[in-house]
């Protein structure tokens, strides 16, 4: 039997395609370390991924090659992301640097394939576009389309003065 | 692409999880469904938090942070939510890290003679004092009151305070602390701590909450020992003697599990207090320090010219403190206590941070002291020094330093010091044309404050101390003794100033707590029976030409505020 560093697994997307990735790679995603678990017999048992479509799925096993041999999360991992620092890494940032739309998917992937990392690397990203930024900057940002009226948001304006930075 | 019509909820929050607060307020303002997601179905979840709000996560009776009483203002009284709560925290965080913040005054004076240690305990709404001439006083915080109080009999002139929760100790003899339960309403004797030497300094702390709340009370020695006294509900038992050097200066600081005595020279001595075992030395002269100095302020902060009434919170107003710059570098001239000759005074603990104050005027900030105990000051750079402009006149009493969230209080010539840390507890130079970098921690504004009416008269500060949204200190001033007379028919007169003005030291609170506005303050409520006083423009101009001459003719700054 191949030792666990050379094993690989057959995923198929959403899309009904096949692709063989290592079984290290693959275990970044908490759905598919438990999958193997429960399964037994890697490799051999093609693994469904329901909601990650072909073009997802590469991006997202891009990532988990690129960081296979991150240390796997602890308990304390978890309370340090909870700090509000959006710090990303370079390689991450470039990694990301994709139209909205593959990201919003990335983000709904590393949800469903529960890498919790690649899923605050996502947040972060949006989080990024964010901060910093007016409303109308962030409207154009997103496409989003304003329904206030002036005094409507006039008001919401006044009440959450508070908080903004001056 | 809208993120809130291409992902779930529960993506939506962890997304806004990431977002400065800053942020949340444009979100709101997005369109309708921006606005109904943030302010109204997921309020509570974003604005609870941790990093938005700072309360035990999942708490949703906001009466519970009433209770736990931190702050001089009442500023927690009556939140609705946690937006409200996160408003409260984030405008009084924003002054506090104002360049020059917007500040209240109040000075209480508790009765004639000048005050020597005191202890606000905000829950209990009292301020507890010693005094020059002795006694213990225990007055209302809120209207100035005097509430009961013990004689000199019981508490010597210049006793030692501390207080923890209800729980009080003085020293009654030089061999003994005596621990009181104390209330609004009086006070119990609780026992007296007896030691075979002579009692040089102690400090009693509080860990833990609910019914496994303990006091600790640390003393030491001069004579190469210290104590350690623990107990529920201040029944306080000796539980270890600690072997330490002789000369111990009298000044110490604890956590839960630490004590920390200062040597004087031989710098700051750190003991576990369940085993005894010396952790480590924490000696400035041996580590090597990183140099930063600060210029004492030409430009002096506005004082109160109290008048020795009662007075209710002042007006609001931005020239209390002034700004204060710290600079990278030694001290220039060369005519500095060095740094192997100057003696260390208090020091303190808070968390991982230890700092500690010198009769050459130099504050030692050490950002990890577990680390640099673990190091045995091999590890340079582990220190921080600030070399301040000092005389030396404000140490004769070791020195007096407080500690809280990043900020470092302690006393320079006629002025207190509040030194702004950087999120990691770390000294920066204040460089005012320096471009926001991300990912560089900046310092918090840096700034002084007055400890008297007048320069002139600065008296060693004998206690202060940071809280939640002020800072409290003792505070030289003159008091002119007022007498009512009697009116017609046995009812009471007016007040008249009777001939007699004299200096003495009450307590000053500076509220940085901003207006809330729509919460409103009433102000005079808590004034107590003040009035309107006659006469009241003589006595003024009577102390302005006393304060004249006692200022010797020195310049003026027109600062009298009235």
């Amino acid at each position: 039997m191949a030792s666990e560093a050379e094993q690989t697994v057959k995923l198929v997307s959403s899309d009904n395609v096949e692709i063989v990735t290592e079984r290290k790679v693959a275990e970044r995603s908490m759905l598919i370390k438990n999958m193997i678990e429960d399964l037994g017999a890697p490799g051999e048992e093609p693994i469904p991924i329901m909601n990650v479509s072909e073009a997802v799925l590469r991006k997202v096993l891009e990532w988990c090659t690129h960081h296979k041999n991150d240390p796997a999360p602890s308990q304390d991992d978890d309370a340090d992301s909870r700090k509000k620092t959006t710090d990303i890494e370079d390689w991450d940032q470039k990694f990301m640097q994709v139209d909205q739309e593959m990201l919003f998917e990335i983000i709904l992937a590393a949800n469903y394939m529960d890498i919790k990392a690649l899923l605050d690397v996502g947040c972060k990203t949006v989080a990024n576009m964010i901060k910093g930024k007016s409303p109308e900057e962030i409207r154009k940002t997103f496409n989003i389309q304003n329904d206030f009226t002036p005094e409507e948001e006039d008001q919401i304006r006044r009440e959450n003065e508070w908080a903004e930075d001056r | 692409m809208d993120p809130l019509a291409q992902l779930p909820s529960e993506l939506i929050l962890r997304i806004i999880e990431f977002t400065p607060t800053a942020s949340l307020a444009a979100l709101t303002r997005l369109n309708h469904s921006w606005n109904s997601f943030i302010d109204e179905t997921h309020q509570e979840a974003i604005y609870s938090t941790p990093g938005r709000t700072y309360h035990p996560l999942g708490v949703r009776d906001f009466t519970s942070l009433k209770q736990d009483g931190r702050s001089f203002s009442k500023y927690y009284d009556n939140i609705t939510s946690c937006k409200d709560l996160c408003r409260r925290q984030t405008l009084l965080s924003k002054n506090w890290s104002h360049e020059r913040p917007l500040t209240k005054e109040r000075i209480i004076r508790v009765g004639n003679d000048p005050i020597w240690r005191f202890r606000p305990d905000f829950q209990r709404r009292v301020i507890l004092s010693t005094s020059h001439s002795g006694g213990l006083n225990v007055s209302d915080m809120d209207s100035g009151r005097l509430l009961w109080s013990l004689d000199r009999d019981v508490v010597r002139p210049f006793a030692h305070l501390e207080y923890a929760d209800g729980i009080a100790c003085w020293d009654c003899e030089w061999e003994g602390v005596e621990v009181w339960r104390i209330g609004r309403e009086g006070g119990e004797k609780v026992k007296v701590l007896g030691h075979d030497v002579m009692t040089r300094g102690f400090q009693l702390s509080c860990f833990g909450d609910g019914e496994g709340k303990k006091w600790c009370l640390c003393v030491v020695s001069s004579e190469g020992c210290g104590f350690v006294y623990e107990g529920l509900r201040g029944d306080l038992e000796l539980t270890r003697r600690i072997t330490i050097p002789t000369g111990a200066v009298g000044h110490l600081d604890q956590d839960e599990s630490v004590v920390v005595y200062s040597m004087g020279n031989e710098g700051y001595w750190f003991y576990e207090k369940g085993s005894g075992e010396n952790l480590g030395v924490l000696d400035p002269e041996q580590a090597g320090c990183e140099v930063f100095f600060a210029r004492h302020p030409d430009k002096r902060p506005r004082r109160a010219t109290a008048l020795g009434m009662q007075d209710g919170m002042g007006k609001s107003a931005r020239d209390r403190t002034t700004p204060l710059t710290v600079q990278a570098g030694s001290f220039p001239g060369d005519d500095r206590v060095s740094l192997d000759e100057d003696e260390w005074g208090a020091g303190m603990l808070s968390g991982n941070l230890f700092v500690g104050v010198s009769r050459g005027g130099r504050l030692l900030v050490c950002p990890n002291w577990h680390k640099l105990c673990a190091e045995k000051n091999k590890k340079k750079n582990l220190i921080q020094i600030i070399d301040c402009d000092s005389d030396g006149s404000s140490f004769d009493l070791g020195g007096w330093l407080s500690v809280r969230d990043h900020r470092v209080m302690f006393e320079i010539q006629d002025l207190i010091y509040i030194i702004g840390l950087t999120d990691d507890d770390h000294v920066q130079a204040s460089n005012p044309t320096h471009q926001e970098d991300e990912g560089v921690l900046l310092a918090r504004p840096s700034f002084t404050t007055a400890t008297s009416i007048k320069p002139q008269l600065a008296n060693p500060v004998s206690f202060m101390g940071l809280y939640e949204d002020c800072i409290m200190s003792t505070y030289t001033t003159l008091h002119y003794r007022w007498r009512r007379e009697e009116g017609e028919g046995g009812a009471p007169g007016p007040l008249r100033a009777l001939n007699r003005i004299f200096q003495t030291k009450a307590v000053r609170v500076l509220s940085l707590a901003p207006e809330l506005d729509g919460d409103e303050e009433v102000e005079g409520e808590s004034g107590d029976g003040e009035e309107s006083l006659p006469g009241v423009d003589a006595t003024r101009a009577e102390l302005h030409s006393l304060i004249a001459m006692l200022a010797e003719g020195e310049d003026d700054e027109g600062e009298d505020g009235g």
